[in-house]
């Protein structure tokens, strides 16, 4: 019995929820929803020019990508988030100065591009190479036909992957309290560990571990929805607006 | 662009061929898949290309609109040399339409929007202009009713009619056909040839991959049969059907006939 209420106390003790609860509202939800939009556009944006490189013919163009995936893939994010916010500080380069919050964002960025990289590779290969070739038959160039023909077939595929990835990427927001965020920049995770190690209950944690739910859980369901209409919706226009970050991406 | 290099552009004469291949090798890998082929289309002629499956005639086809690069040789098409480094493939392309076997239908697309999308993005057509070409071309291919129609939800046979639509859209000189009825049931096959005919008497440079003897000796006015790689015999239909020269085509002709 005593464990239970042990057990209650430690994770559920409602006084510490109430004590965090209006700055995890007010400034961690903020954060951690900035942190995980910054490295979810800088991934795809990564991941879609790495994408169309790992499916180059051109050996000097592939190999690059392939390492890139391969490396950012096979580190454990906590490293690279460490050799990215302390290490080119350290290193003497400071492309956005002393502020930890960007290179929290590019450190998210670049890990999520290696997997958004290999999520797009498959969903462009998925697709019928005679579907590429019709394209090119009746004239168009090999970027037009990727990003009207191809692509949007592709991405129709790997939307639950990429729910999936994005869903991670909110989850590994959490990692960069490693990085020592200022009071104002913290994000829902390092305000619950701050509280955490203050009080010493794990009740913070658990009610960051709420919100972590509240963002994702729509998440996967707007992902599946849009996945069911675009399946089965008699007008799609995805070709349009997909072709639009591959235009930048070049 | 469509500026072709002076030096890719060899003069056109009245006379000249809509397609020549001289001297073409394709190899893949090891394998040797067409050997020293050489092969004249006149305009306005219909040329179908007979022979056994992996013979190379769709290598062949395919090398006609640059789908693939012959290994050594040359292959001019409309004046253009599409062999050379620098050739303008795109421009080619969008005036020699090309029909599939497995139709390659967008599937993302209607068949409206499957049609006009060379129109569009190739030819710059404003969409209300675009569109009503589109709507033309699917109602002379018997299917204006299906424009809005996802290609999932049409037979083979329409699918491959919708294909048609989208290569005649695009008012090509040359259509090629790469066993346009292959994948088709047998119900569907009559209404693909129909449209062929169609074109083939209508003026149009055809060169089709077939397996339908009785479409090419009806509408060829040449037939090429290429086995091994090679051209072994051509001719018109009579000489070729009635009177083959060589073992390789008799024991063809007697395994499809």
């Amino acid at each position: 019995m005593s464990g239970l209420q042990n057990f209650w106390h430690t994770f559920f003790d409602w006084s510490q929820v109430t004590a965090i609860l209006p700055t995890l509202l007010k400034v961690g939800l903020l954060n951690t929803i900035v942190l995980s939009i910054g490295a979810i556009v800088l991934g795809v944006v990564i991941g879609m020019i790495l994408a169309v490189a790992l499916l180059s013919s051109r050996v000097w163009v592939r190999f690059p990508a392939r390492a890139y995936v391969d490396v950012f893939r096979g580190l454990p994010i906590v490293l690279t988030i460490l050799l990215i916010g302390e290490g080119l500080p350290i290193a003497g380069l400071h492309p956005f100065g002393r502020d930890a919050y960007p290179y929290a964002i590019l450190a998210l960025g670049v890990v999520a591009g290696a997997y958004i990289a290999e999520i797009f590779r498959s969903g462009i290969q998925s697709v019928d190479k005679g579907q590429l070739e019709a394209a090119r038959c009746l004239g168009m160039s090999h970027f037009w036909a990727m990003a009207t023909v191809v692509i949007p077939q592709g991405v129709r595929r790997i939307l639950p992957a990429l729910a999936n990835q994005f869903v991670a990427m909110v989850k590994d927001s959490s990692l960069v309290y490693l990085l020592g965020l200022v009071v104002g920049q913290r994000e829902l995770f390092s305000i619950a560990q701050d509280q955490t190690a203050a009080s010493g209950s794990l009740a913070p944690l658990v009610a960051a571990g709420i919100f972590y739910i509240i963002i994702t859980v729509p998440m996967t369901h707007l992902v599946n929805y849009l996945d069911r209409r675009l399946r089965e919706g008699p007008t799609v226009r995805a070709a349009e607006p997909l072709s639009l970050p591959m235009g930048e991406a070049r | 662009m469509t500026a072709i290099s002076e030096a890719t552009v060899i003069p056109k004469a009245v006379d000249s061929p809509a397609i020549s291949i001289s001297h073409v090798t394709k190899a893949f890998g090891p394998t040797t898949v067409l050997r020293d082929v050489s092969l004249d289309v006149a305009r306005a002629e219909t040329v179908c290309v007979i022979g056994a499956s992996g013979s190379g005639k769709s290598t062949l086809l395919r090398c006609m609109n640059g789908l693939e690069r012959p290994t050594s040789g040359q292959v001019v098409v409309d004046g253009t040399d599409i062999t050379a480094k620098r050739a303008d493939l795109d421009a080619v392309r969008s005036q020699v339409g090309m029909v599939f076997q497995q139709f390659n239908l967008f599937p993302h697309m209607t068949a409206l929007r499957n049609v006009t999308l060379g129109l569009r993005r190739v030819k710059r057509i404003p969409r209300s202009e675009a569109e009503s070409v589109a709507r033309q071309r699917l109602a002379e291919v018997g299917l204006a009713e299906k424009a809005g129609v996802r290609p999932a939800k049409l037979s083979g046979g329409q699918q491959q009619r919708v294909a048609i639509a989208r290569a005649l859209a695009m008012s090509p000189s040359i259509m090629l056909f790469d066993e346009p009825t292959s994948a088709l049931d047998p119900e569907l096959v009559k209404g693909v040839l129909e449209l062929m005919k169609g074109l083939c008497h209508g003026g149009m440079t055809v060169v089709a991959v077939t397996h339908e003897m009785g479409f090419a000796r009806e509408v060829a006015d040449r037939i090429v049969f290429v086995d091994g790689g090679r051209i072994v015999e051509e001719g018109t239909p009579a000489r070729i059907f009635d009177d083959p020269q060589t073992p390789r085509l008799r024991e063809f002709l007697a395994q499809v006939l």
